[in-house]
Order: structure tokens, then C-alpha cells, then sequence
């Protein structure tokens, strides 16, 4: 499927770039291919927006105006010529984004929609009408010679069509290839991430806030650089082309398209063009109906085709293989009867057309080998267990004196190493049996392995202190949730938090984890003063959680839920995302390789290309203790974990927070339920109406009045110690 | 002081108009938790009823009760074929699908009465008040008297009726108002007919001012947004508050041209829109964190 689809592609471009040089090619068909480049270029900023990080704006168009404006005034201002115009109108179109973005991502949820809009408005009403910035309502013109001046280098005679096909045609693949690099890197999962869930992305280290920034910045660029790319086509750029109706076109271009999918972002482009190009051009009396048609093709597919026309490959091939077992096409029959024959005696063309295929499309792409080798790793997540084994056994017979991990607590957890010394018997017992007799064996030997660090100390705590809470009091207007409680946690422990519903745990733990700033009292984390701090700034420290409602990210599976938890393992940046670097490409491998190792750590293997949307509540349970995991976080806070767990699933959950001990991380367990805390914790805090009421091992926990008497609701003396 | 009290006169109709249609934000904003970027449509849709009617020679009374049933129709309609079809997508989804609402019926419109815009019926008596030297029309003044009835009304209905009480309690919580024997998509509904009926008097009011054109009616909204915003889009007296702000703002921005230095700025084009533009950014880097919708999660295009 893949290769004849890279030769589909292959003919496609070549036929593309071929193409103007046939005699009796039509000039509106020219015009039409650049019209597809021009309407591709805003539509992938939106499909960036909406489809990758959940925001929506109603000014693309007017930012697709900035760019072409400013770069029209930088022309004429400053003499800036033909490929420099293209940039100065790709960082208008991302400065004023970011511009608008810094006020209004301040809000979460759907206000950039309507701050947008505002921005789209006052843009038509004032900016555009100004002379400083747009010459005069009948738009700004640039000379001739400023895109295309003889003897100036590089030199581009614009004025010929055939030309600025081939510009338009380079500048919108380029823009497609980009933004394809960046949905596939750490910046793209970071986005899916903060589409999904904004808690659950901060509590990954992610800055939600900069990171949404950042992607309202890239959008702005794109659309900006749509902008020069119209000026550059026309050389005269008018306020009306920019106003909100056309913002609106846009965004029936990437819905119809389907926001999430950039072939469709194409298809669309390709559709709109070919439906203004060769219909409304030609026959202007139904020009009046382009609006009407396009707004009636983004209510049809919003209401009646979700996904758009980057679904329809899929939706066709779920048809097909519905039809499969029934009916079958005589051409295919006949390929299955003849097609050896036939493949062995066209082999010698084929040796001739696949390298030419090759060249073509290795020649397109910018970075041509970064590009394949992202491939390459994207096409071994697909592989089935099975296949993911051996290879990691590999590595393994590589190195074969398995170096001892000693454990330092500053240092994070090193899942890759504890996985590779796991493999061979975790496999031998094979997926899915869960032998947990087996486990705590190896969980014994891991133990041995890894030498504990935190000895006992005073009143049985083990140091160093990696979070301790003091004095925390949280006041919401009149109501104090959290009344001046202190709590500690050391390296190596398993500590309870309880308490009735109503006690103020999901307070204090909000106050511990960044999510509100406590009225009074410090939070230390790891010897750092945070109280301050955000909820990304503290899992950067190498704090982690789970979340009672679980918050995976919903439209992502298993294996790229868990690697968008390696974001604070590498620190590619835009640059690196975008033109894939070597180091970006190595920081990539070595993420996959993180997630691998924890998959089969927590025997999670067999579910990783599965979308979580269809597994069952306590397998989710684990595919969430699996992301704090990789992201390497020591200490490891679990929101009422076994809540929505049958006992036998509890069981297990015990089991798995042993393990995480023994492996080095520090859990905080947040419960009401009594029973398991007692046989899982260490030290035990109790937290009633906001008031801590009593602390210390679970068997004096147990048989403490205070305790007995906020559980039950009876004094003391009624029931036996 | 005279200019001064007369702009404050010419911000009148623009606060009470402001009114009406924040609290149609508003309140399907509580019944709903979804933004509604159409809501200009529920008021163009109106103001062309209306208009045409009387082009008919239906009587004007007949003609205004029409128009008013047609908003309140759009406010159904937008309810059950964009929000309650596109709930299971998430609010992104549902606030693109009002967007396209909008797209759609701005079409439809410069389709069907062009994009000029038209003489709409005046609904208000005609002659103006004297204020010093200028005058303020009665068609545009007596939106105010009415927008303040109209919000009398909802208030009325929110504080002292079950219907109010449930409307606020599916808001806040579906499942449980559904428990409870509340059906959401019904408040949800009537949520809806109110915004569409107090949009549509907006609108039909707006248009016999200042005359009635696809654009200006469906995005001359846009300022009651920030009004609602303002009033953080939960009680009538927020949205009052957010109306009065920035009516009078946007409508005393003339009036600085009293200074000789900054008359060239609040005189020139689009002043007004400025200046709102940047009202709204502060109200939304102020009110920042408070202004909190919920996540939007696991949606869908």
C-alpha cells in the first residue's frame, strides 16, 4: 500500500512540475493550481490551530492581510526584494498573532474564538482603513521591478505565469512539509496534548500558556506568509480581500478538509480552487453564489460528514472491507490468478521507474533523509509486540554485562534500564498472564539490584525529604477548605492521605501540585521552595500524578499517550521541530525507545496501538500510572486511583505500587478507602474538615479515636480498640 | 458640558441595544456553556422579516410581531440542528457549527437582499429630543426604555419563577437537573427561543435606526460580546453593567474630539471599534483565569 502510494505521489509531482511545458496548456489552469497554493497555505494555519491544538480563530484572513500589507510596505519602504518579502510577511502574520495571542490564551476555553473576532473587526474598521498601513481602499500596489528586477540576485521574472507556478507550487509543499514535521514532533504532541486535556498536559510539564502561544505564533506565520505569497502573485493587495467573510472561506476550506488531516487540508484547497478557478471565474453571474456555496459545504460536513475529505480514505477502506468476504472485483481476481506472472515479467520497468520515483520526491523534500528516517521511526510503532521484542532483546545481547543501576534520588527513574533487565523474564512469562508471584520475584531481585537509598530516620521516616508542606492554609472566600496542615514525604515511601469526602485531600493535593496557591504555607519540593510555582514548573522538579477521572487524551492511543509524557525528557525546539534536525531526530528515536521500555515494563505492550477510547477502565488506570512513568517523575502522587476498581483490580493496583517502589519512585496515595491504605502505606496522614487530626503509621493510625470516631462518627469509648 | 451630556444621550441606544443582546448571550451561555458566535443571525434574520413584511404592506404591527417570531425561531433552530447535533463533539465543535450558522446566513442574506443596505420600517416614532444644540432621534433613543423593560422581564423570570430556577440549575449541572425531573434540553431550548426573541427586537429596533445590511447587523454583535464577557456571562446586573460600559465608551469616544489633540484620532474611521478593541483586550487580560470555560476535550470535526 505504501509503495504504490509514494508512487502515486511520485507521478503526481512529476506530472506537476512537467506539466507547463506541454504546448496548449490553458493559462486558467495555471491560475487554478495557484489558487489551490494560495487557499493551502491560511487553510494548514487553521488546520494547525483547530485540528492540532483545539483553539479556534476567526481572523486567519485578517492576519493573511498583515502579511500581505506590511510586506507590501516593506517593499516599498525599504526596497526589500522578492524572496525576503515572503518573510517579512510570514513574521507580520506571526507577530500580530502573537500579539493577540498574549491577551487572549490568558483565558482558556473558546474565548480566543471571540477575541478573534474582535481582532477581525477592529482590523477591518480601523487598521485596514488607515493609510499608514494600507495606501489608499483600493488596496496597495508594488512595482514590477521590486519582485522581479534584472541583474538583482536572485532574480525572478514574476511576470511570467509560469514562473510563479512553480513558486506558489514550492512554497505551499514546502509549508505542507513543515507543518507535517511539526504535528510529528515533541511540539506537535504537546499541542495534541493541550487539545485533549490542559491538566493533564501541565501535570506532564508542559506550559500550556507558552505552548499555545506558540502555536498561535506558527499559525499567524503561515497565514502571512499566505499573505506575501498573494502579493507577490498579484502585486496589488486590497483591504476587501482580507475582511471577515473571507476569514470565514478559510475556515470552510479547513473544515472541509477535515481539520485533523493535512491530505485533506489539499483536497479542499484543490476543491475550492477548481470550484473558484474554473466555475465562478468563468461564469460570473454565479459568482454572487461563491459564499453561499462554501458556508453550505461547511454546514454539510460539519453536520452530516465529520472528519471531512481527510475521512474519506478511511471511510472508504472500512466500506471495502465491509464488502470483502461478499464481492470481489474480477480485476482483482485476475491479479490474484496472474498477478505473480505478471509482477516477475514487469520487474526490469519497474527497477527503472522506482529509483526515478525516488530522486523526484528525495529531491522535493528539503531535509530528503531527516524526512525518511522520521518515517522509519514513525513505521516501528506499528509494529506488533511480537515484532518489538526481539529488538529490544538485541540490545540487550549487545551490552552483555547488564550494568548495576545504583540509585541516586535526585537522578530520575531509568525505565529503559529496568525494562532491559526485566525482558527475559517478563517475556518468558509472556503477555496478559499475570502471574503477580512472578513479578514480585523479579520485583525482589530488581530490589536487590538497586540499593536503597533512605535509611530510616527519626520517628521511622525515611530522608531525604522530597516533599514537605507546611502550615497549608487554603481559604476560599469565607470557607477554609484547608486549615494549617503540614505534611511530609521521604524518599522511598509509600504515604497515605485520607480522610472523609469533604476533608479538603483534593485541596491540599491541588496546593501541593500547583493547581491553586494556598492562602498561607510553603510547599518544598525536592529541597526547591515552589509555593509559587506552576503545575508545569513543578512536574519539570520530577513530580508526577494520576487523576481520579482519568484525563488521557482521548483521540491519541496508548503508545502516543505515553509519548507525549517524554516532553520533559528531550528539549527539542521549533527550530528543530520544523526542519527535523539530526539531534531532534536522535532526541525522537530515544523517546519511542522510553516509551517501548515502559510498555513492557508495565506489559502494556499488547494494547499500545489501541486508542484508549476503546480499553477497558482499568487498563486505563494503568496506561496512566505508565505515563508518569516515562516521565521519569521520582515522586509520583495517585488521586484515588483504585476508585472505579473491583477488589481483584485493586488487588492488582497494590501490586503495582509496590513495584513502583521498588523501582524507585515515591508515591503519595490520596484514598478513602481505610483498608487498602493501611496494608499499602508507610506513614499516613488523616485530614478531617480541613484539619489534620491525626498522623503516623498505619496501626497507630488505625487505633486512633480521632480517626475512629471521623470514620464512624462515634465517640471512642463504643468501639473496641 | 452641553456635547458632552448630548453624547452621553447618543450612548443611550447603543447601551440599551447592548442589553438585549448580552442577555441573549448570556443566558443560552447558562444554558448551553456555548458561546453563541451567531447570535447576529437571530437579529439580522429578524430585521429582514420584519423589512420585507412591510414591503408586502403587512400592517407594521403585524409585520414587528412576525419578525419577533422569526427570531425566536432562528433561536430553535440554531439550538437544535448546531448544539444539541454537535454535543457529542465537544464545544469547539459547537461553536464552529454557530460560525458556520453565521457564514451561512450572512450569505443567504447578501444573496437575497443584497449587500446594500436597505431602508428598514421605523418601529419608533419619529422626531428626535433636543439636547443643546443637537438632537437625538426618538428611533434610536427608544431602544433604551425598551432594552430596560425587556431586561426587567428575564431578571424577573430568573428570581422569582421555577422555570428561571431550572433554567440555572441545567446549566450548572445536566445529569443532575435531569434527576431531578428537569429536562436540559428543554431549558436548553426555551434559553434559545428567549436569546432569539430578545435578539430579534435588538435587531428589528437596530435596523429601523440605522438602516439594515447583512454585515453591520450580524457583526455589529460583536461589542454585546464584550459586554457580556465583562459582565462574566452570569447575572443579569453583570450584563448590565457590561452594556452601560461599553455603550458609553464606544458612544462618548467622539465626544474627546473636544481636545484639539486627540481629535484627529477619535474623529477618524473606525475610532469607536478601536477603542472597543482594546476595552475588550483588557477585560479579558484582567478578568484572565476567572473567565473559564470548561476543557474542551475529545471533540471531533
Amino acid at each position: 500500500m505504501s509503495r504504490r502510494a509514494s508512487v502515486l505521489a511520485g507521478a503526481v509531482i512529476a506530472a506537476l512540475l512537467l506539466w507547463p511545458f506541454l504546448p496548449h496548456v490553458p493559462h486558467d489552469v495555471f491560475t487554478t493550481v495557484i489558487l489551490a497554493s494560495v487557499y493551502l497555505i491560511p487553510a494548514l494555519s487553521l488546520v494547525l490551530l483547530i485540528g492540532m491544538i483545539g483553539q479556534i480563530s476567526l481572523c486567519q484572513a485578517t492576519l493573511v492581510g498583515m502579511g500581505a500589507f506590511v510586506a507590501a510596505r516593506g517593499t516599498l519602504a525599504l526596497h526589500i526584494h522578492f524572496p525576503l518579502t515572503l518573510l517579512v510577511g510570514t513574521a507580520a502574520g506571526g507577530l500580530t498573532a502573537v500579539v493577540i495571542g498574549l491577551v487572549a490564551l490568558r483565558v482558556r476555553g473558546l474565548y480566543l474564538a471571540v477575541a478573534t473576532m474582535i481582532f477581525a473587526y477592529v482590523a477591518d474598521q480601523y487598521l485596514f482603513t488607515k493609510g499608514w498601513l494600507v495606501q489608499s481602499q483600493s488596496g496597495t500596489s508594488i512595482p514590477f521591478e521590486s519582485i522581479g528586477k534584472r541583474g538583482t540576485l536572485p532574480y525572478f521574472d514574476l511576470g511570467n505565469a509560469k514562473l510563479f507556478y512553480y513558486i506558489a507550487l514550492a512554497v505551499a509543499v514546502t509549508a505542507l512539509y513543515l507543518v507535517a514535521n511539526l504535528r510529528d514532533s515533541r511540539i506537535g504532541r504537546a499541542w495534541s496534548a493541550i487539545r485533549g486535556s490542559e491538566v493533564a498536559a501541565a501535570s506532564l510539564g508542559i506550559d500550556v500558556m507558552r505552548f499555545k502561544l506558540l502555536g498561535f505564533a506558527c499559525a499567524g506565520a503561515l497565514a502571512g506568509l499566505g499573505g506575501a505569497l498573494t502579493l507577490v502573485g498579484q502585486r496589488t493587495v486590497a483591504p476587501s480581500q482580507f475582511d471577515f467573510t473571507n476569514s470565514l472561506f478559510f475556515l470552510s476550506i479547513a473544515v472541509v478538509g477535515g481539520v485533523r488531516s493535512l491530505g485533506g487540508a489539499l483536497a479542499s484547497s484543490l476543491l475550492f480552487a477548481t470550484l473558484v478557478g474554473e466555475i465562478f471565474f468563468r461564469n460570473p453571474t454565479l459568482a454572487n453564489y461563491l459564499n453561499l456555496v462554501s458556508s453550505g459545504l461547511l454546514i454539510v460536513v460539519l453536520l452530516f460528514f465529520r472528519g471531512g475529505l481527510g475521512a474519506l480514505p478511511e471511510k472508504f477502506r472500512a466500506a471495502k472491507a465491509r464488502l470483502e468476504p461478499r464481492y470481489r472485483p474480477v480485476w482483482e481476481r485476475l491479479v490474484r490468478r496472474w498477478g505473480p506472472g505478471l509482477r516477475a515479467s514487469t520487474a526490469p520497468v519497474r527497477r527503472v521507474i522506482s529509483p526515478a520515483v525516488g530522486v523526484v520526491s528525495g529531491g522535493l523534500s528539503a531535509v530528503g533523509r531527516g524526512a525518511s528516517a522520521v518515517v522509519h521511526v514513525r513505521r516501528d510503532t506499528r509494529k506488533t509486540p511480537d515484532q518489538i521484542a526481539p529488538s529490544l532483546e538485541n540490545t540487550q545481547e549487545m551490552e552483555a554485562v547488564p550494568t548495576p543501576v545504583v540509585r541516586d534520588v535526585n537522578a530520575p527513574i531509568d525505565v529503559i534500564g529496568l525494562a532491559r533487565s526485566m525482558a527475559p523474564a517478563l517475556a518468558s512469562e509472556g503477555p496478559g498472564t499475570g502471574d503477580t508471584d512472578d513479578v514480585q520475584a523479579l520485583v525482589r531481585a530488581a530490589a536487590d539490584r538497586h540499593a536503597v537509598a533512605g535509611e530510616p530516620g527519626a520517628d521511622n521516616r525515611r530522608e531525604p525529604v522530597l516533599l514537605s508542606a507546611e502550615h497549608i492554609t487554603v481559604r476560599f472566600g469565607g470557607l477554609v477548605a484547608v486549615n494549617d496542615a503540614s505534611m511530609q514525604v521521604g524518599a522511598g515511601e509509600i504515604v497515605g492521605l485520607i480522610g472523609p469526602n469533604g476533608a479538603g485531600k483534593t485541596t491540599l493535593f491541588n496546593s501541593i501540585l500547583g493547581l491553586n496557591e494556598p492562602t498561607e504555607g510553603t510547599v518544598h519540593l525536592f529541597g526547591q521552595e515552589v509555593t509559587t510555582w506552576g503545575v508545569h514548573q513543578r512536574a519539570a522538579l520530577g513530580i508526577g500524578r494520576t487523576f481520579q477521572v482519568l484525563q488521557l487524551f482521548g483521540d491519541l492511543d496508548v503508545f502516543d499517550n505515553l509519548l507525549v509524557a517524554t516532553h520533559l525528557q528531550s528539549h527539542v525546539g521549533i527550530g528543530g521541530a520544523t526542519f527535523v534536525t539530526r539531534s531532534a531526530l536522535i532526541a525522537e528515536r530515544e523517546a519511542r525507545e522510553r516509551v517501548h521500555a515502559v510498555l513492557k515494563l508495565m506489559e502494556l505492550e499488547r494494547v499500545a496501538n489501541e486508542p484508549v477510547a476503546s480499553l477497558p477502565f482499568g487498563t486505563l488506570r494503568l496506561v496512566e500510572i505508565a505515563r508518569t512513568l516515562v516521565t521519569g517523575a521520582r515522586l509520583v502522587c495517585f488521586d484515588e486511583a483504585a476508585s472505579g476498581l473491583d477488589s481483584a483490580e485493586t488487588e492488582r493496583l497494590i501490586e503495582w505500587f509496590r513495584l513502583l517502589r521498588e523501582i524507585g519512585v515515591t508515591l503519595l496515595v490520596i484514598e478513602h478507602d481505610v483498608d487498602m491504605v493501611v496494608r499499602l502505606c508507610d506513614y499516613i496522614y488523616v485530614l478531617d474538615q480541613g484539619k489534620l487530626i491525626a498522623s503516623g503509621v498505619p496501626q497507630d493510625v488505625q487505633r486512633d479515636p480521632n480517626v475512629i470516631a471521623s470514620y464512624l462518627g462515634t465517640s471512642a469509648e463504643v468501639v473496641p480498640a | 458640558m452641553t456635547t458632552i451630556v448630548l453624547y452621553l444621550f447618543l450612548s443611550l441606544p447603543l447601551v440599551g441595544a447592548y442589553l438585549l443582546l448580552g442577555l441573549g448571550i448570556t443566558v443560552i451561555y447558562q444554558a448551553s456553556r456555548v458561546l453563541n458566535l451567531a447570535h447576529g443571525v437571530m437579529a439580522m434574520g429578524a430585521a429582514y422579516a420584519c423589512y420585507q413584511l412591510t414591503k408586502w404592506h403587512v400592517p407594521l404591527a403585524l409585520s414587528l410581531i412576525a419578525g419577533l417570531a422569526v427570531g425566536t425561531l432562528l433561536g430553535l433552530l440554531l439550538e437544535r440542528v448546531f448544539v444539541r447535533r454537535l454535543r457529542p463533539s465537544g464545544p469547539m465543535t459547537q461553536t464552529v457549527g454557530t460560525v458556520a450558522a453565521l457564514s451561512f446566513a450572512i450569505a443567504v442574506a447578501s444573496r437575497v437582499w443584497g449587500t446594500l443596505p436597505v431602508n428598514a420600517p421605523a418601529v419608533l416614532p419619529s422626531g428626535a429630543l433636543h439636547v443643546g444644540k443637537g438632537f437625538v432621534p426618538w428611533s434610536q433613543l427608544g431602544i433604551f426604555p425598551i432594552a430596560l423593560v425587556g431586561a426587567g422581564f428575564l431578571f424577573a423570570l430568573f428570581q422569582f419563577t421555577d422555570m428561571g430556577l431550572a433554567m440555572r440549575g441545567a446549566a450548572e449541572n445536566r445529569r443532575g437537573a435531569a434527576l431531578r425531573g428537569v429536562d436540559p434540553d428543554r431549558t436548553a431550548a426555551l434559553a434559545w427561543a428567549l436569546g432569539g426573541l430578545l435578539a430579534g427586537l435588538a435587531g428589528i429596533l437596530l435596523a429601523g435606526a440605522n438602516g439594515l445590511d447583512p454585515f453591520s447587523s450580524s457583526l455589529g454583535v460583536l461589542p454585546a460580546f464584550v459586554a457580556a464577557l465583562l459582565g462574566g456571562l452570569e447575572t443579569t446586573t453583570g450584563v448590565a453593567i457590561g452594556a452601560v460600559v461599553v455603550g458609553v465608551v464606544q458612544g462618548m469616544v467622539p465626544a474627546f474630539g473636544v481636545f484639539p489633540s486627540l481629535s484627529r484620532i477619535v474623529q477618524g474611521q473606525g475610532a469607536p471599534q478601536l477603542v472597543l478593541g482594546v476595552v475588550a483586550l483588557i477585560v479579558m487580560a484582567s478578568r484572565g483565569a476567572r473567565l473559564v470555560t470548561g476543557d474542551v476535550r475529545g471533540d471531533t470535526l
